[in-house]
């Protein structure tokens, strides 16, 4: 059994154990000199590869950013967080609001699907910004910030939608919601993506119900900073594909 | 302003000191970036490692301590972790890679810059010695922080070799960067 648990170090090592596996290593880790003498071997061992990396120019305008998100917003730097990075939830909105450089990158795919005629967005200019106050201090529960709501209209079938980036306590969500969506059959699904220049993210999967309603919570973790162009709902033969395959039922420019 | 030690610098970091963090931050920014950058291969996502970094160093009260070891293997230590954090999350949840450039431009700092072209050059000397495969097992063991695992599928081995030949790559490495090192500066050179 020990033995076992000692062939866990390389993965702790790598931050590979998660939940329960993690912490009976760690309780191993305490009472086993061999794993404590081993992992700082393997430590010391890997101490210089980090220079190794060749040197990359940091992107412009990163140190006002990283320094900017740092240190603002302390309100829950001492709460919440015990061994995580700090959520999502600082991020997503400062940079929002500081990225000097973030410039549109050109809408090739979603704007090819309007060229075409597939959609048509109704909402574009129906923009909803609440303004985050930060005096507000006595409050205990979440306020969700809503920062972009647009409206999605399908030109050939009923359907209509509504999205909406919305930040919780936690993360920012992307929150879609559909009438009149035309009823599924067998594996088929309704698939939301977040567009961005021509990459497109799953952002969440919906079959609507007998009533043609259909809604995703999907919170928007994707690693790293986006300039989101357009949210897209397309009818997707099976609830898997990794990019759209189906046709694009509705979209809107966010 | 004297030269400051990291430790000393980290210490008013402590007390909510912006312009020690502002100092901390202009030595590590190339080091942790260009180590972020290999390891998750894109710059934004670099950047947020290197974010994650500097907020652990401000938020989280008493995080490094002395006997933590040097402060800039602990902060590569750090680093390496959030990388690898980000590259689960990306597993999860990332259709496609994004590689995309932005326009860089060398900000001017008044602090001095960790910097380490020599200990690159004579690093990738010792690397080049070892052969093919033990390169890549060191990439996916320590750069991309692979699973024991996921190294044995990847490179066809039995789960229970993994170990032994990630050991045996690095200790060759090390042997010969230290025996690199030693010929070049006799003593230990890095801050």
């Amino acid at each position: 059994m020990e033995q076992k648990k000692c062939d866990n170090l390389l993965d702790y090592f790598n931050d590979k154990l998660v939940g329960r596996e993690k912490e009976e290593f760690e309780a191993h880790l305490n009472q086993c000199p061999e794993c404590q003498e081993e992992l700082a071997e393997w430590q010391e061992l890997t101490a210089d590869l980090p220079y190794l990396s060749e040197e990359v120019e940091p992107p412009l305008g990163m140190k006002e950013r990283i320094l900017f998100n740092v240190t603002s917003d302390k309100k829950d730097g001492t709460a919440v967080d015990h061994d995580k990075p700090i959520n999502q939830k600082n991020k997503s909105a400062e940079t929002v609001s500081v990225s000097p450089i973030r410039r549109k990158r050109p809408r090739t795919w979603i704007t090819g699907l309007l060229a075409a005629g597939l959609l048509l967005s109704l909402g574009t200019n129906a923009y909803l910004f609440i303004e985050n106050d930060k005096n507000e201090q006595a409050i205990e529960e979440p306020i969700n910030k809503t920062f972009k709501t647009v409206q999605l209209a399908s030109e050939e079938t009923k359907s209509t939608g509504v999205a909406s980036m919305v930040q919780d306590d936690q993360t920012m969500k992307l929150v879609v919601h559909t009438n009149n969506m035309t009823q599924v059959q067998g594996t088929e699904t309704y698939q939301v993506w977040l567009i961005e220049g021509d990459k497109k993210f799953r952002a969440g999967t919906f079959t609507p119900d007998e009533n043609g309603n259909g809604a995703v919570v999907f919170p928007v973790t994707f690693p790293g900073e986006h300039n989101w162009d357009a949210v897209a709902i397309s009818h997707e033969p099976t609830p898997d594909s990794k990019q759209p395959k189906g046709t694009i039922v509705m979209a809107s420019e966010l | 302003m004297g030269r400051l030690s990291d430790w000393e610098l980290y210490l008013q970091v402590q007390e909510e000191n912006k312009e020690a963090l502002e100092r901390l931050y202009d030595r590590y920014e190339k080091l942790l970036f260009s180590f972020s950058y290999k390891m998750v291969k894109q710059k934004e996502m670099a950047e947020e490692a290197v974010q994650d970094v500097f907020m652990k160093l401000w938020r989280k009260k008493g995080i490094y301590t002395e006997e933590k070891g040097k402060f800039s293997s602990w902060i590569l230590t750090v680093t390496r972790n959030a990388c690898i954090d980000l590259i689960r999350k990306q597993n999860k949840n990332e259709v496609e890679i994004l590689e995309r450039d932005i326009d860089y431009e060398r900000a001017e700092s008044v602090e001095e810059t960790v910097t380490w072209n020599e200990e690159r050059t004579l690093l990738k000397e010792a690397v080049a010695t070892l052969t093919e495969e033990q390169q890549d097992i060191v990439d996916l063991f320590y750069f991309r922080g692979y699973s024991q695992a996921d190294i044995a599928d990847k490179k066809n081995l039995p789960l229970g070799t993994v170990k032994g030949r990630v050991r045996l790559a690095l200790k060759h490495l090390r042997k010969i960067y230290s025996d690199e090192r030693g010929d070049k500066y006799g003593a230990e050179k890095m801050r």
